[in-house]
């Protein structure tokens, strides 16, 4: 018997609506004239890989119905190049959606795209690209697409570079970074150290020093 | 468009969770293993970080999804801030390749007409050599900000201990005190290092909360390698005036030590000399004394 039973929750729903305090419900009385006839979980039944389902042996029923997993070619090459270059993933990215067509604003046959920041997807994207106008292996165009990303990347940190030196060349004024900080934070902890240290050193002279030599000979 | 499509060219799904991780705690990892995402500041205020569910609010800007859909129906992050903040500060750093590597390596490309100097590493494996700094070779960068190079300052300082507890040489914690811009480039003077108490063996007979002060100078080569000497006056010749690279040779920072060593020599050491040893006989007695006048006189006939 199946776990959930719509008529027999429609029966006891019934005996529910025979006792005299309990509020006659709206949906009840459009169910009543049209029960369920069936279930719905099973009646559809989802496209199943059958390679898998045999796989599982005694389970082949359960496993039928079960929902499937969802692959596609581009994710064995993020799994790639994401283990190749693990520090692309700490630059941060927004998943937010705008509109949800990202892909029809994008021409994958160059790298750098007008509306898309340069990241790994674009080297999914592009090697996808070449290997289905290209004809070329999936290991000579994940290479090719690999070398525009480093070229467009490096071009990035040089663009960066220059830009922070001729604002400054014109004038601007930029906030401490990180690091300055850190080392203020590293002087002043020190600095409060040796302050507190003199203090205790000068409060206990006596406990540190043998009372049988003369200290102010020896500081001369 | 089909609802396959648009889920298959969602932002959402090009967010790669494909790094296993062994276990959820994250202090110990050296580099991320999932991708940093972060929203626009009026869509943050609301919670909508383009995930399932909103999130609370939260004071980090950038976060890492585990699970958009946990078992409690919540969603399982979060903060990603300490790599994100990492990539920055190395930016900020100002690394940049040792132009000495990337010459050789632009050498061996000709020699072995490969096309990417990353196919190097297959030929080649370089032998590692004792001295040079590992903390440099590692990553393949030179110099920086002196910021960087200041815990390595801290582990490589090793003097003698001064002290009544023990004459052997050992390792010991030095504190850096203050710098200035003349270390960066002369390696003299630069830096004042105070050398805490370590040991106390009785109560009335340990050693000053400060052994020793002591200035040291430190000189950070164009290949990464870091050089310490502990610097004291009348040793100036043996530790500074020989110069241990060949473009050192010719620079201003030895021409300078030069001099100053040759000013020290001119000085009147030897007369200083003499007098003492002249002062040392003629003090004890009026015999001394004619003795020391004989002498003068053999001196003067000789000459």
């Amino acid at each position: 018997m199946p776990k959930f039973n719509a008529n027999g929750l429609l029966r006891s729903f019934a005996a529910e609506m025979k006792k005299p305090w309990t509020a006659e419900s709206l949906w009840y009385e459009t169910v009543a004239k049209h029960p369920p006839t069936f279930q719905y979980a099973r009646r559809i039944v989802p496209l199943y890989d059958p390679n898998k389902v045999k796989s599982r042996g005694k389970r082949l029923r359960k496993s039928m119905y079960q929902p499937q997993e969802i692959q596609w070619p581009e994710d064995k090459l993020r799994k790639r190049f994401y283990r190749d270059h693990p520090w692309e993933l700490a630059r941060p990215q927004i998943i937010a959606e705008n509109d949800g067509n990202d892909q029809q604003y994008c021409d994958w046959s160059h790298m750098d795209q007008p509306r898309k920041a340069l990241s790994g997807e674009s080297v999914v994207q592009r090697t996808l690209w070449l290997i289905e106008n290209s004809n070329m292996p999936v290991e000579n165009a994940y290479d090719q697409a690999r070398k525009e990303f480093y070229h467009l990347r490096a071009e990035q940190e040089i663009q960066q570079r220059v830009a922070h030196d001729q604002a400054q060349a014109l004038g601007a004024v930029f906030t401490k970074s990180d690091l300055e900080l850190g080392y203020e934070m590293d002087q002043n902890a020190l600095n409060s150290w040796f302050d507190n240290a003199s203090q205790y050193a000068e409060a206990n002279r006596t406990k540190f020093t043998d009372p049988s030599v003369d200290i102010s000979k020896t500081t001369q | 468009m089909s609802f396959a499509q648009i889920l298959r060219g969602s932002r959402a799904m090009a967010s790669p969770k494909c790094l296993p991780e062994s276990n959820y705690s994250t202090s110990h990892l050296r580099f991320p293993r999932l991708q940093s995402i972060t929203s626009k500041k009026n869509s943050r205020a609301r919670g909508d970080w383009g995930l399932k569910r909103t999130l609370p609010k939260i004071k980090t800007r950038y976060i890492c999804v585990r699970q958009q859909d946990s078992l409690y129906k919540q969603a399982d992050f979060q903060s990603s801030a300490k790599f994100v903040r990492l990539v920055r500060n190395w930016f900020d750093a100002g690394f940049v390749r040792d132009p000495s590597e990337v010459a050789l390596l632009q050498e061996l490309l000709k020699e072995t007409g490969l096309k990417d100097t990353r196919d190097i590493n297959k030929v080649f494996s370089p032998s590692k050599q004792s001295d040079e700094n590992d903390n440099f070779r590692r990553y393949g960068v030179s110099g920086g900000i002196q910021y960087s190079n200041v815990p390595l300052i801290n582990s490589r300082v090793t003097p003698n201990c001064e002290s009544n507890c023990s004459n052997i040489r050992r390792r010991l914690t030095a504190h850096i005190i203050s710098s200035d811009a003349s270390t960066a480039y002369y390696g003299l003077g630069g830096l004042i290092l105070r050398l805490p108490r370590t040991v106390v063996f009785n109560r009335n007979r340990s050693s000053p909360l400060f052994s020793q002060e002591q200035r040291i100078s430190y000189t950070v080569y164009k290949n990464g390698r870091l050089r310490l000497v502990p610097f004291s006056g009348p040793e100036l010749e043996t530790h500074l005036a020989y110069p241990s690279e060949d473009s050192e040779v010719e620079s201003f920072f030895n021409r300078d030590i030069q001099l100053v060593a040759k000013r020290d020599s001119s000085l009147d050491a030897p007369v200083s000399y003499q007098r003492g040893i002249m002062k040392f006989f003629m003090a004890p007695s009026q015999t001394s004394n004619n003795e020391a006048n004989s002498s003068e006189k053999d001196n003067l006939s000789n000459s």
